[in-house]
């Protein structure tokens, strides 16, 4: 798993440094070119929460966030089938349920739910600063807040 | 000036706004009183008085302090006008006048009408500024307000000397006490003035000095946010002699409860502090208490290093001081530092941290070092020498600053001075009880250690992961840092829920009026998420469209969405953990919607981050109520 996270990072950040994709017209964005995959993943995830909603960190550059009823986040990146499940946030202090329908849902269309230890690891493929593999995948440029 | 008191459009530059306003007016016109930085009135007030003199003769006022006077009352009125509470129209004019500077203020007082028209007219000030914040105001409006009536009674005191005879003096007083003891909040500063009076003018005959301190000391479990209670105590040591004063004080307190007896010592360590400063000026050191007295919240800081028996000073002076250079946007990692190190001075007892004399000579040295380094990476380099011996959540919420803003080069150095992380993470887990702000910040210096991705780190990082399991909430009792106090479930949480949620509904509505509904951001936010999802990844310039349209859209909608949660803070099941996290998310938020919106947050900032208060519970979260 840390290889092929390594191989898209690498693929769609060239410079090696945090630069959005978005800005370098020459990558080529392989995988769900029209968004059919995420469009169906959503309509999905909202036949099993009604209350979801679009979330608001990130620019959508390089992901989409989606919060759910209860407040958890998921966010679904546009460069590989990845996906974080309420990364980042201070949690509280009750066990919130974090919905094993919803990972199962984003399991069952392909994408591959990251531990909280794969997205906080550092990412090789960024040699112009540093960043973790979060910010390559689904940070927004800059980020926005909560 | 803005018309909308610092809900001024990013177009136009908001020239109300103290901290903002101030320098951006300074760069192209002639700044009036009002725009003047801190720093550059107390460099006036640090000189002489200059002598004026009206062209009119003497006794008249000068040309200026008619209109300071009347744009003051300007403000107050638009602030009205425009749809504030009297509370935030008072909050407003409190600003311009702490900003720009105190002195000019009672000296404009003290031309513009002499004896007791001067007096008549600080007291409709006061009575002004003390009926706009009496109900519901935040501690800071409180303490704005009775700051100013301080300064203006202050400078009656000393310059006017009132010509009030003796007896009229003392049944003042007595009658003041007496009201002291039973009020609340209204008019309390006023009463406590005549008191002071009196007492200044030793004007009091013993039994009705005894009552008087008896009335204060009693008073004091409620009078908590009052400046001008201290300086009575003040003036009661000065003039009744410490002895009987604190005899008075001790036997009134014998009768308290203990949050009382707290609130009471607090007072008198902030009245022994008054008098050190007091007494450094007398002793002739005036620049220096000219320096401390200008700045309320520098003076406690620097004030309390001095007096060894005002414990519960320093964490407040410190969080001001904090939250003063957050708010003004300063890097001033000098300040920062100073109030982390001052706040483990008054740390618990129990913390395995250097003693205070060590403390105190590391704070000098760290004050020096830091003073004359030029680049903002050197201070935070300094900084970081401190992490190893005191690694509490002050310090690592200013790590966490440092390791935001320094460049990759500097994170690296600091990390390799703190090299000794392990062995204090492993200290602070073995005390048994992180406190939530410890948490927080553990949780963000693990992020930090991540991204510095130091090999040498390792070990750290799983000490620091085995502390982090080891304080996840349980069965056990989990002891909160955010001081916040829930007595008996009733007391302290409630009323500031109730206020967070009114300053936020005020605040979503100014911005309602601004960006529209919260309703149709979110539909607009939603039709735009949905026509990106039919693009193909391929189209650039329509992403790229997309993108400046988020980056316009999304901010506002999290802050609509943020202000409605904390609306709806007193409805929730779980307040006190919605309060929490909240208040995690303000900095965020407030960056987000930008300066324009800085002078709605910061009575929300002071309302939601739980630096002065305490809580602590016990056995597994729940409802509070």
């Amino acid at each position: 798993m840390r290889s092929h996270i390594e191989t898209v990072i690498g693929h769609f950040y060239p410079q090696r440094a945090l630069c959005s994709p978005l800005d370098d017209p020459s990558i080529v964005w392989p995988w769900d070119p029209s968004h059919q995959c995420l469009r169906a993943t959503v309509e999905a995830l909202r036949s099993l929460d009604p209350s979801l909603r679009p979330g608001t960190r990130g620019q959508l550059e390089v992901s989409e966030e989606l919060v759910l009823g209860d407040g958890v986040r998921i966010q679904l990146s546009f460069l590989s089938p990845f996906a974080a499940v309420d990364f980042d946030r201070m949690r509280p202090l009750a066990d919130r349920s974090v919905t094993p329908k919803a990972v199962s849902v984003i399991e069952s269309f392909g994408y591959t739910v990251l531990s909280d230890e794969e997205l906080r690891a550092s990412a090789r493929g960024i040699q112009v600063g540093s960043a973790r593999v979060w910010d390559c995948l689904f940070a927004p440029f800059p980020e926005a807040s909560s | 000036m803005s018309a909308d008191l610092g809900f001024g459009s990013r177009e136009a530059p908001n020239t109300e706004s103290p901290v903002h306003g101030a320098r951006a007016l300074s760069r192209v016109q002639r700044p009036t009183i009002f725009e003047a930085t801190p720093r550059r009135a107390s460099a006036e007030a640090s000189r002489p008085p200059r002598p004026r003199r009206s062209p009119r003769g003497e006794g008249l006022p000068p040309q200026g302090l008619h209109r300071q006077k009347a744009e003051l009352e300007r403000a107050y009125a638009r602030g009205l006008a425009v749809g504030l509470s009297p509370a935030w129209a008072a909050s407003r004019v409190a600003h311009l006048v702490r900003c720009s500077q105190l002195p000019t203020l009672a000296d404009t007082i003290r031309k513009i009408g002499k004896g007791d028209t001067a007096r008549a007219t600080a007291q409709r000030w006061c009575r002004q500024l003390a009926q706009a914040t009496e109900v519901g105001a935040p501690r800071r409006e409180i303490g704005e307000a009775s700051g100013l009536l301080d300064t203006v009674f202050e400078h009656l005191i000393a310059e006017l000397r009132l010509g009030l005879p003796p007896p009229q003096v003392r049944a003042r007083a007595v009658a003041a006490a007496a009201v002291v003891a039973q009020l609340e909040s209204s008019h309390l500063s006023s009463a406590l003035s005549d008191v002071l009076i009196a007492v200044s003018r030793n004007a009091l005959r013993g039994h009705e000095l005894d009552f008087v301190v008896e009335a204060v000391a009693e008073a004091s479990g409620r009078i908590r946010y009052d400046p001008a209670a201290p300086f009575v105590f003040v003036r009661l040591l000065q003039s009744a002699g410490a002895d009987d004063a604190q005899r008075s004080f001790q036997s009134s307190r014998a009768e308290m409860d203990a949050s009382e007896t707290k609130i009471a010592e607090e007072l008198w360590g902030r009245a022994q502090i008054r008098r050190a400063v007091t007494e450094s000026a007398e002793a002739g050191d005036r620049a220096s208490a000219q320096v401390l007295l200008e700045e309320p919240d520098r003076y406690s800081v620097s004030a309390a290093l001095e007096i060894e028996s005002a414990p519960s000073l320093a964490p407040r002076g410190v969080r001001k001081l904090l939250l003063l250079s957050r708010r003004r946007k300063q890097v001033d990692h000098e300040a920062a530092g100073l109030a982390v190190l001052h706040e483990i001075l008054a740390r618990d007892a129990d913390a395995p941290l250097p003693d205070l004399e060590g403390i105190q000579n590391e704070l000098v040295r760290l004050k020096e070092a830091t003073k004359g380094l030029p680049s903002v990476d050197e201070r935070l380099r300094g900084l970081a020498q401190w992490v190893v011996p005191t690694l509490v959540w002050p310090v690592l919420a200013a790590l966490r600053r440092v390791v935001t803003e320094a460049s990759p080069r500097v994170r690296a150095s600091i990390f390799h001075q703190a090299g000794g992380f392990s062995a204090v993470a492993s200290a602070l887990a073995s005390r048994g009880r992180l406190r939530l702000g410890d948490l927080g910040e553990l949780h963000h210096l693990r992020d930090a250690l991540e991204v510095v991705s130091l090999d040498e780190l390792g070990q750290a990082r799983s000490v620091l992961e085995a502390a982090l399991e080891r304080s996840q909430p349980g069965p056990r009792a989990l002891t909160y840092g955010r001081r916040l106090v829930v007595h008996d479930g009733q007391a302290g949480l409630p009323p500031r829920l109730a206020r967070a949620s009114q300053l936020a509904s005020e605040v979503s509505k100014h911005l309602e009026k601004r960006w529209g509904s919260r309703g149709a951001l979110e539909s607009s936010t939603l039709d735009h998420v949905e026509r990106l999802r039919t693009v193909f990844k391929t189209d650039r310039p329509v992403r790229l469209w997309g993108r400046r349209e988020a980056a316009r859209i999304l901010p506002r909608l999290a802050a609509m969405r943020w202000l409605a949660a904390v609306a709806a803070l007193p409805d929730r099941a779980d307040p006190l953990e919605s309060f929490l996290l909240l208040g995690e998310e303000l900095d965020g938020v407030s960056q987000a919607v930008g300066p324009t919106c800085s002078e709605a947050f910061h009575p929300l900032r002071w309302t939601l981050c739980l630096g002065d208060l305490t809580y602590t519970r016990v056995g597994p979260p729940g409802p509070i109520s």
